[in-house]
């Protein structure tokens, strides 16, 4: 769908998942899974439940540790890092089961997402408080920029616990984006919500990547992934079956095999 | 109400609070009321201290009393061998327990939320153990007695001042309670106090946005016992004496009252809950005479804590938020009656 951004074969990889590995108690969730994303793809990663999709998510963001394989990003190894520490150097993540803060308002999930990115030094944060305000203004523009995007800006002032599900899915997704990282990765960002909400996530997606943003989308519902991705990953039983376009993955016999059986 | 009123109101409020804490010793010069001031004060700083662990990054320390013995132990013990003073004694204790503090912290915060509180517990019993056993030391259940006052010489001049009496002690805490205040503040309304509240929701989600949980935790269990310390200083230097009772687990039982049952993670909750509960024993005595003695009063602040955990979970300050959140959404239709 959108062919907009032109794809270099040789550029370098964004992230490159190199025979990734997990196990729990003797079951193998990710086995040898070789990846590679570049710059503005957007490419989802598909399976069967269990196939092990967000434990691959999982191993990617510090979440996990895994035993085995590597992943780099932008050419620097990043396995088995801290999460946070993975999130500053550009890769954020949505979760499965959203998760926002319910404490604080809208606006304040949108500034801590950004704010650590926006000074590292806890001391630095302390003494220059003349900076800080500057930086928290930036921020407060930006996070009112995107919630309008999103059609959130109206409950800006409204605390977590206050907003629907859907609501609550539009601002994670809104916080993932908020402090420009170079990978986005979302867990089931059409999972729960209505059909309508479905297809506005789904033109924010597309309307982000056409801008040049990268995704990495982890989702269930066919229709979402065979319209938005680029490419399609299918994991069966923590092992990539197939690999390839919307086109050729939906009719690849082993893909279907997975998915219905024999 | 808007921001421009608020922060008027705010302001005021700090004014007129600041005025009755200066001034009511004067008013009500008895010693009654002194020593009653000097305790609330002390809570309030202790409570406040405690809120930064057990409120904004939800690590319930119960071991908090350790670090307030300790503070008073080098006060009384240590200080004086280094030729320190009042202040220098209370800075001492303040960055050494700071630095207990970061040093337990790490290996404490491996383990989670219940367990972190055992944990806490069991070094708070092992604590006093070694005080009681430590005879040659701390002098063991006979106390260390002989704590010199706090004494201070005005700069540029020869006078010296001595303090000794109770109003002298209490407006010696002043400025230390708005030290804490000033910390606890600038702390919690910053984007300090923000990760906080992330770590306190949701640490898997903290770590997505990049906070690291424990970097945060360390900072207020370190800011907190140092101030914890620093007032376990104060509180040799006005007794004169310190035993091992000093890190007695009753004071973890009122803090834990003051701050849960006023409101974590509250500044006006955490003021409201040190207020009540140095005023409360005073109005039972008041009322009941020698009918409500100690050993009731803890009976009596268990069943408060366990009703205020079940029906008020957020504290006397919930109720408040709650109850003003109401009628500011009344008004506007007041309003139009008024039209």
């Amino acid at each position: 769908m959108t062919d907009n951004v032109p794809i270099m074969p040789d550029t370098p990889p964004l992230l490159e998942i190199r025979g990734l590995t997990k196990r729990f108690n003797g079951v193998i969730a990710v086995n040898q899974v070789d990846l590679q994303i570049k710059p503005g793809e957007l490419i989802s990663l598909i399976g069967p439940n269990g196939s092990g999709k967000t434990t691959l998510f999982n191993c990617v963001t510090g979440f996990l540790k895994p035993e085995g394989g590597h992943v780099y990003f932008k050419g620097t190894p990043i396995t088995g890092e801290r999460p946070d520490k993975i999130v500053l150097r550009g890769i954020s993540r949505t979760f499965q089961n959203v998760r926002i803060f319910p404490g604080l308002t809208v606006l304040e999930n949108m500034l801590v997402s950004l704010q650590q990115h926006q000074e590292e030094n806890l001391v630095g944060r302390f003494l220059h408080i003349g900076s800080i305000r500057q930086l928290e203004a930036e921020a407060t523009e930006r996070a009112m920029h995107l919630l309008e995007q999103v059609r959130l800006a109206h409950l800006a002032n409204e605390e977590g616990h206050s907003l629907v599900y859907g609501q609550r899915k539009l601002l994670e997704f809104a916080c993932a984006l908020i402090a420009e990282p170079e990978l986005v990765m979302l867990d089931e960002p059409a999972a729960g919500v209505s059909t309508a909400m479905v297809d506005q996530m789904k033109r924010f997606i597309l309307d982000s990547n056409a801008k040049g943003q990268t995704f990495f989308v982890v989702e269930h519902n066919m229709g979402v992934v065979m319209d938005i991705s680029q490419r399609i990953v299918v994991l069966d039983y923590g092992v990539k079956i197939a690999e390839g376009a919307p086109s050729a993955i939906q009719n690849d016999p082993r893909v279907l095999e997975a998915y219905f059986g024999r | 109400m808007n921001p421009k009123n608020r922060q008027r109101w705010t302001l005021v409020t700090i004014v007129v609070l600041a005025i009755l804490l200066v001034a009511l010793p004067q008013v009500f010069g008895s010693g009654y009321v002194i020593n009653l001031m000097i305790d609330t004060v002390r809570w309030t700083i202790f409570a406040l201290a405690f809120d930064l662990v057990a409120g904004h990054v939800s690590a319930v320390s119960l071991g908090q009393p350790v670090f307030y013995g300790i503070g008073a132990y080098i006060a009384a013990l240590l200080a004086p061998k280094l030729g320190l003073g009042f202040l220098g004694g209370m800075l001492l204790a303040a960055l050494l327990m700071a630095i207990l503090a970061l040093i337990t912290g790490v290996a404490f915060f491996r383990i989670r939320r219940v367990t972190f509180a055992i944990g806490t517990l069991g070094a708070a019993i092992i604590a006093q153990l070694v005080a009681n056993g430590a005879t040659k030391l701390t002098g063991g259940a006979l106390c260390t007695a002989g704590i010199a006052r706090p004494q201070f010489t005005l700069p540029f001049t020869d006078i010296s001042i001595r303090i000794v009496k109770p109003i002298e002690y209490y407006y010696l805490l002043l400025p230390i309670l708005a030290v804490a205040l000033l910390i606890y503040w600038a702390l919690t309304n910053s984007r300090i106090g923000r990760a906080f509240t992330t770590v306190r929701e949701d640490e898997v989600r903290a770590s997505a946005v990049g906070v690291f949980p424990l970097r945060y935790k360390l900072l207020a269990f370190a800011v907190g016992s140092g101030l914890t310390g620093a007032l376990g200083a104060f509180q040799a230097h006005y007794i004169t004496v310190v035993c091992p009772t000093e890190m007695g687990l009753d004071i973890t039982t009122t803090l834990l009252i003051i701050v849960f049952v006023g409101g974590a993670a509250h500044l006006r909750g955490v003021i409201f809950g040190a207020l009540l509960f140095s005023l409360l024993p005073r109005m039972l005595e008041l009322v009941g005479g020698q009918v409500i003695t100690p050993a009731y009063q803890q009976i009596l602040y268990g069943v408060i804590l366990v009703v205020v955990m079940i029906f008020l979970p957020d504290g006397l300050d919930g109720v408040v938020t709650r109850v003003t959140r109401k009628l500011r959404r009344r008004k506007p239709e007041q309003a139009e009656v008024q039209v």
